[in-house]
């Protein structure tokens, strides 16, 4: 590699190796990975510069100055650009960080986001708008435990989570950030979703893997048909012998055909054409038949241009997580409802309540069974809420944890008796249903002022700390 | 056919005797609890297949295995044998892409089963609920019993002419005749639809040769290896039988062949005085080549004898003979009801076709055997009979097999 010449535009901030990596990127308008012998080493500073909480440091051009090998996708997409030779490739340099900076200042600063999917979805739509870009591509990668990542969305997870990916793209193209384009399908353990499966070849019957598959043989003149084994004679290896007429086979097609071949256990003895096939996880070690693997397409996500526009605007990017769930509206919906409410209470003299249902473990059990079953579990819940209440009564999903009821037109009694019914019940049905998790309860109750902002009753609502469990 | 009345007299009587020795055979047996292997080996047979697991599924005696081998089939078999295995109703399907043949089949089947006793059944029968129990009791009271032949009869009988005259046929031949054969030890064919072997007289005699005709040769082998072979009238199969004359001729061209070509050509040893010498096996070759050729060609004899000797008392001599045939055959109807009233009203219902079943044996069949038996002894056709792939045919007649 030739060395760092004089070439080397001066607002790069230079990093060789990650000890002395530090996060003052004051005035810099790039970072140049140099000499950096480890791809793990390139990735980890990568990982910190671009899962910095200050975006301007996030979303700084990284060019990465090597030649010692290829980069993986998954850690390319998040860089802007390798090169081998600073001296001759400096211009092409300058002009990717002039680009990116212009692109940078084009862009309004950004809202504060709460909500997790919205603030990976408003950085990752960000990235790819200063970058010029328009698609966000999976790459293949043997780091992650589900064969695929979308670089950008993935940084931001643990390991173990990085199937959530999906999940939040899906979200994102439900409300129209995104189209997208089928690339692949992927497998997943069905306990621990991780995509490191193998795949083998098992007894129908005792499940176990130590088979042999052998050809049977079918001589004609005597039709004797049996495992290729039948016919191997001891000390005569390299001949056919026939175990019923002792003649020797001598030409296939003319005396002898092999019509088929079976799997013979060596566990069990049991025969068979078509094994099961098992899959071993190799993260959880559980057994896995093929079809209660768990599905999934990878997409390549086509940034719209609402999308773009708010990406560069700042605006956060809404993400309604369980808009497929029935019974519930989206929050900015419930917001205006309860704004009428309030407006409506100024002129009838009738009492409504605000209740906050709120279960700080079921984010443990919910981990634990995954996002296709906390779906179904969390419409559950609903169900249960739902049929205590009267239609025009309203539910909301604040995040996976917390619901918000609003209890209208309804006396201070009922509302109490209500909400504490229904955290008992939601609190049994889940002991019943999942037989080592006890959930933990909290609910808060307000009435609903007829002279005070219904945006600030909601948030002092949220904010309230548990009233009882 | 005094014979056979005081055979099956003598049966009846013997029966009661021997209820005690069933008794405790029965409970040996279910004791031990062996596994049984089922083999059902066949081409295109997948439209039956899941009619007869559930018959097994029903069976008094459970501990089954049963093994499907699909001998090349062009239809849907393979699709609807996996399911039954993936679903746990067939033990082992084996998918053969090339036809090998029925004997093949049955060999292969054979090899891959676990089971103490063989039970060979067509895919298209099925049984009464203790009709496999029954039949492996009689292995339990006799240890040199290798085979056991089911009592088989038809299970649309009452569907058309064709179907009528069989049904009374193989009460006749089957449910009585073999009664008789078994008692006086000379049984002399273990149907392919439903038999029974054990296993290690089976490894011992190496299974099936080509056929067709590959049930009486079969039987012959177990004999010759001096085994007994019998008859259990009480372990009853229903099978298919073919519903117009056009396919049952074929079908009785290709049985009447393998009396020549099993019989007479291929296990003519019975009949030499060699170290191998049975009296009951030469005995049972015997009674089956009289009877199915011998007396076959005398009746042409006496027939052309009384038309240039007799002509003038024909008119009188094919009433009588009739009307002799058809009491004889009133008679052993009765009697066969007699020996079970299982299914009585059914079979009443045949009784209409008796006297047709005089013309149906004594004409129809008889033209049919011995067209069989001058096509087989004269141009060896059963070779060439597409019931059995060419490729084994070809390799059978060279070796004379």
């Amino acid at each position: 590699m030739k060395p760092i010449g004089n070439s080397l535009p001066e607002s790069l901030k230079i990093v060789y190796s990650p000890n002395d990596f530090d996060e003052n990127f004051d005035g810099y308008l790039g970072v140049l990975i140099s000499n950096v012998a480890e791809t793990d080493q390139i990735r980890y500073i990568v990982r910190r510069i671009r899962l910095n909480e200050n975006e301007k440091v996030s979303l700084l051009p990284i060019i990465v100055h090597h030649d010692f090998k290829t980069l993986p996708d998954s850690l390319v997409n998040l860089v802007d650009l390798t090169i081998r030779d600073l001296t001759s490739q400096s211009s092409q340099v300058a002009e990717l960080v002039a680009n990116i900076q212009m692109a940078l200042q084009r862009m309004e600063p950004v809202e504060n986001v709460d909500k997790y999917e919205e603030y990976i979805i408003t950085r990752a739509l960000r990235f790819i708008y200063s970058r010029g870009k328009k698609v966000l591509s999976p790459a293949i990668t043997d780091d992650g435990p589900v064969g695929y990542v979308h670089s950008f969305i993935t940084q931001f997870m643990d390991r173990e989570y990085s199937l959530d990916q999906y999940n939040i793209l899906r979200m994102a193209v439900k409300e129209g950030y995104f189209t997208s384009e089928f690339v692949d399908v992927i497998y997943l353990c069905n306990k621990c979703h991780s995509g490191a499966l193998m795949y083998r070849e098992a007894c129908t019957t005792c499940n176990s893997t130590n088979l042999v598959q052998e050809d049977i043989v079918h001589h004609f003149p005597c039709a004797y048909v049996g495992p290729q084994s039948d016919f191997i004679v001891a000390g005569r290896e390299q001949d056919l012998i026939c175990p019923k007429c002792n003649k020797r086979l001598k030409h296939i097609g003319v005396d002898y055909d092999k019509p088929s071949s079976v799997f013979i256990c060596n566990q069990c003895n049991q025969r068979a054409q078509q094994p099961t096939i098992m899959v071993k996880c190799c993260t959880c070690l559980a057994e896995n038949s093929v079809e209660h693997l768990i599905k999934r397409e990878v997409l390549r996500y086509h940034v719209t241009a609402k999308a773009m526009h708010a990406a560069v605007q700042g605006t956060t990017l809404s993400i309604n997580k369980f808009s497929d769930i029935r019974g519930t509206i989206p929050r900015d919906v419930f917001n205006l409802f309860i704004a009428q409410e309030v407006e409506r209470m100024k002129n009838a003299k009738i009492e409504s309540y605000l209740a906050k249902l709120e279960f700080p473990n079921i984010i443990d059990l919910f981990h634990k069974i995954g996002n296709d079953a906390q779906m179904i579990l969390l419409a559950d819940i609903v169900n249960l809420i739902r049929s205590n209440l009267a239609s025009s009564d309203l539910v909301c999903i604040e995040n996976s944890s917390t619901f918000l009821v609003a209890l209208l037109d309804r006396k201070h009694e009922d509302a109490i008796n209500w909400i504490s019914k229904i955290t008992i019940e939601i609190r049994r049905s889940l002991k019943d249903n999942h037989d080592d998790f006890r959930a933990e309860a909290t609910f808060n109750l307000k009435k609903l002022m007829p002279f005070k902002e219904a945006n600030d009753q909601l948030r002092s609502l949220v904010a309230l700390q548990e009233k009882g469990s | 056919m005094l014979l056979d009345y005081i055979v099956v007299l003598w049966y009846a009587i013997i029966r009661q005797v021997r209820q005690k020795k069933w008794n405790l055979a029965r409970f040996s047996l279910l004791t031990e609890m062996p596994i049984v292997s089922v083999i059902v080996p066949g081409r295109n047979e997948g439209p039956h297949l899941f009619k007869l697991v559930k018959s097994l599924a029903e069976q008094s005696y459970t501990n089954l295995e049963i093994i499907v081998v699909d001998d090349g089939s062009d239809d849907q078999t393979p699709l609807i044998g996996r399911s039954l295995q993936k679903a746990g109703l067939i033990t082992t399907f084996i998918r053969n892409d090339e036809r090998g043949g029925k004997a093949s089949a049955a060999n292969l089947a054979l090899r891959l089963a676990r089971g103490k006793f063989i039970v060979h059944l067509d895919a298209d029968s099925s049984f009464h609920h203790d009709a496999i129990e029954n039949a492996i009791i009689p292995f339990y009271m006799d240890e040199k019993i290798g085979g056991v032949g089911g009592s088989l009869e038809v299970r649309d009988a009452n569907k058309n002419l064709c179907t009528s005259l069989q049904a009374i046929e193989y009460l006749k031949t089957i449910t009585m005749g073999r009664i008789v054969t078994s008692t006086l030890g000379i049984y002399p064919i273990i149907s392919g639809a439903f038999g029974v072997f054990r296993k290690d007289v089976m490894d011992k005699i190496r299974g099936w040769d080509i056929g067709p005709g590959l049930d009486g040769d079969l039987t012959v082998k177990i004999r010759k290896a001096g085994f007994k072979v019998h008859f259990e009238p009480t372990s009853v199969g229903l099978t298919a039988v073919p519903s117009n004359f056009l396919k049952l001729s074929s079908q009785r061209l290709r049985w009447s062949k393998s009396v020549i070509r099993f019989r007479v050509r291929k296990h003519a040893s019975v009949f030499y005085p060699d170290e191998h010498f049975s009296f009951m096996n030469l005995l049972a070759s015997t009674e089956s080549i009289l009877y199915g050729v011998i007396f076959n060609v005398l009746w042409y004899f006496n027939l052309v004898d009384q038309i240039i000797h007799y002509p003038q008392q024909l008119i009188f001599i094919f009433p009588m003979s009739f009307l002799l045939y058809l009491s004889a055959n009133v008679f052993q109807f009765l009697l066969i009801l007699t020996l079970s009233h299982d299914d009585l009203f059914k079979r009443l219902r045949l009784m209409p076709y008796l006297p047709l079943i005089v013309i149906y044996n004594g004409i129809y069949l008889r033209v049919i055997r011995t067209i069989a038996h001058i096509s087989e002894t004269f141009f060896f056709t059963s070779y060439k009979d597409p019931w059995n792939p060419a490729k084994t045919s070809r390799h059978a007649q060279t070796m004379k097999l």
